[in-house]
């Protein structure tokens, strides 16, 4: 059951990794990389490593996230 | 006579190296002087490294995947920097025969370059495949693991054993950690703020419409945002006990402030606040170090402080104050680096 979950949970990692590398809309992407990140993070607490799930939670899904999305916004508004 | 040919192989690619530097010097314009450059410092250093295998044929795997990762990205980055200089219609030494970029027809390079990627990706999955099919989980602790998992809970009386490896016989490489990221962070403003700052103070329009948030994530950032200083302070307080630490804690204290940024976006930091906090956390860390020196075992030494009981509160030695000292250093860093990126 816990193998099965764990299986799981690395197919949504690659499947969201996937969508953020092939994605056009930037924000979906960036939305899609954060939930590899998040997905990540589950991983690490079933592997017994929360203090690494903290901060990849913090770290990956919260702060580079919103640093992607400040830089979408400062570059499509510089293009238009 | 191996090792004459590996002698050989390596004054080969020294003079090809020479030779790229030669052509840095000689050639006209930044095109062929990259082409002189990457193309001589490739061959060169896989000659170089071929004629060391030759030397240390133990050492032939690593070599080969050092090869191979010059082989990606030395092309690749001048190739880069070669696409970055035509698109800033960086000037050729002589009138080109042929500009392959300037109306690019792009559909038969695209189809090679998918074909290129495929083949990459496919041959990471092989490596990590055998590398996960081969794995087999280890029964026993490695010597080194069990004598710190004996070690941390006898001599520093911290039950965390992680946090007590980080702060006391890693200490100095979290040192070493917490610098890059400071060093990170003054990258950031450096290249960040010279240019930005100056339409920061006069905010169009247009851009105080975007400076509004809605209510749902406000309310909701107001309910958890003091949830979250508390966890993180938990976190920190608590590093020595459960999972946890300086580090964390100040991650998480850096996702405190993305919610409290993303509810209100017209928030501003007060930066001087914290770079004084974090300069004043990292100097008290070094000088918590020098106290260890003088008065413990050695540079960071935390047995400064008295240990106190096994799984109390304030026990462990200094592990508490290092850990608190590392979270604000931490967060206020990552505070600042979010703050550079702000539009």
């Amino acid at each position: 059951m816990n193998g099965l979950l764990l299986y799981l949970l690395c197919f949504s990692i690659l499947v969201s990794g996937i969508l953020a590398v092939s994605l056009r809309n930037l924000l979906a992407a960036v939305a899609s990389a954060g939930l590899a990140s998040l997905f990540a993070a589950v991983c690490y607490i079933f592997l017994g490593a929360p203090d690494v799930a903290m901060t990849e939670a913090s770290i990956g899904s919260g702060l580079s996230v919103l640093i992607f999305l400040y830089a979408v916004r400062r570059t499509s508004a510089a293009r238009e | 006579m191996i090792e004459l040919v590996g002698g050989v192989l390596i004054l080969l690619g020294a003079a090809f190296h020479f030779s790229a530097g030669l052509g840095m010097l000689r050639m006209p314009d930044v095109y062929t002087r990259m082409q002189a450059a990457t193309k001589a410092s490739t061959l060169g250093n896989t000659l170089v490294l071929a004629g060391i295998a030759f030397f240390h044929p133990g050492w032939s795997l690593k070599l080969i995947v050092i090869v191979y990762f010059v082989f990606m990205t030395n092309p690749v980055s001048s190739h880069a920097l070669a696409r970055a200089a035509h698109a800033i219609r960086n000037s050729m030494g002589r009138t080109p025969v042929v500009d392959a970029l300037s109306d690019a027809p792009q559909d038969r390079q695209w189809v090679m370059w998918r074909i290129l990627v495929a083949i990459v990706v496919a041959s990471f999955g092989l490596i990590f495949a055998t590398v996960a099919i081969s794995h087999v989980e280890q029964q026993s602790l490695r010597p080194l693991a069990e004598s710190y998992v004996r070690l941390v809970p006898e001599a520093l009386r911290a039950p965390n054993v992680v946090t007590g490896i980080l702060l006391t016989y890693r200490a100095f490489d979290t040192l070493g950690e917490v610098a890059v990221l400071f060093m990170v962070a003054a990258g950031v403003g450096l290249v960040l703020t010279s240019s930005e700052r100056g339409n920061d103070d006069d905010p169009g329009p247009g851009r105080r419409a975007v400076m509004q948030s809605s209510e749902v994530v406000r309310t909701g950032a107001q309910v958890l945002g003091p949830l979250t200083a508390i966890f993180a302070a938990y976190i920190i307080m608590n590093g020595h006990l459960s999972a946890g630490g300086g580090f964390q804690g100040g991650a998480v204290i850096a996702s405190g402030i993305v919610l409290m940024l993303l509810a209100s976006p017209a928030y501003q930091l007060d930066l001087e606040f914290l770079s004084v906090a974090e300069s004043a956390a990292g100097v008290l860390f070094v000088v918590s170090g020098i106290a260890g020196l003088l008065f413990a075992g050695g540079f960071l030494d935390n047995r400064i402080l008295p240990l106190g009981d096994f799984g109390a509160f304030f026990s462990a030695g200094a592990i508490p104050l290092l850990s608190v000292l590392l979270g604000v250093k931490v967060g206020c860093e990552l505070s600042v680096i979010l703050d550079r990126f702000r539009p």
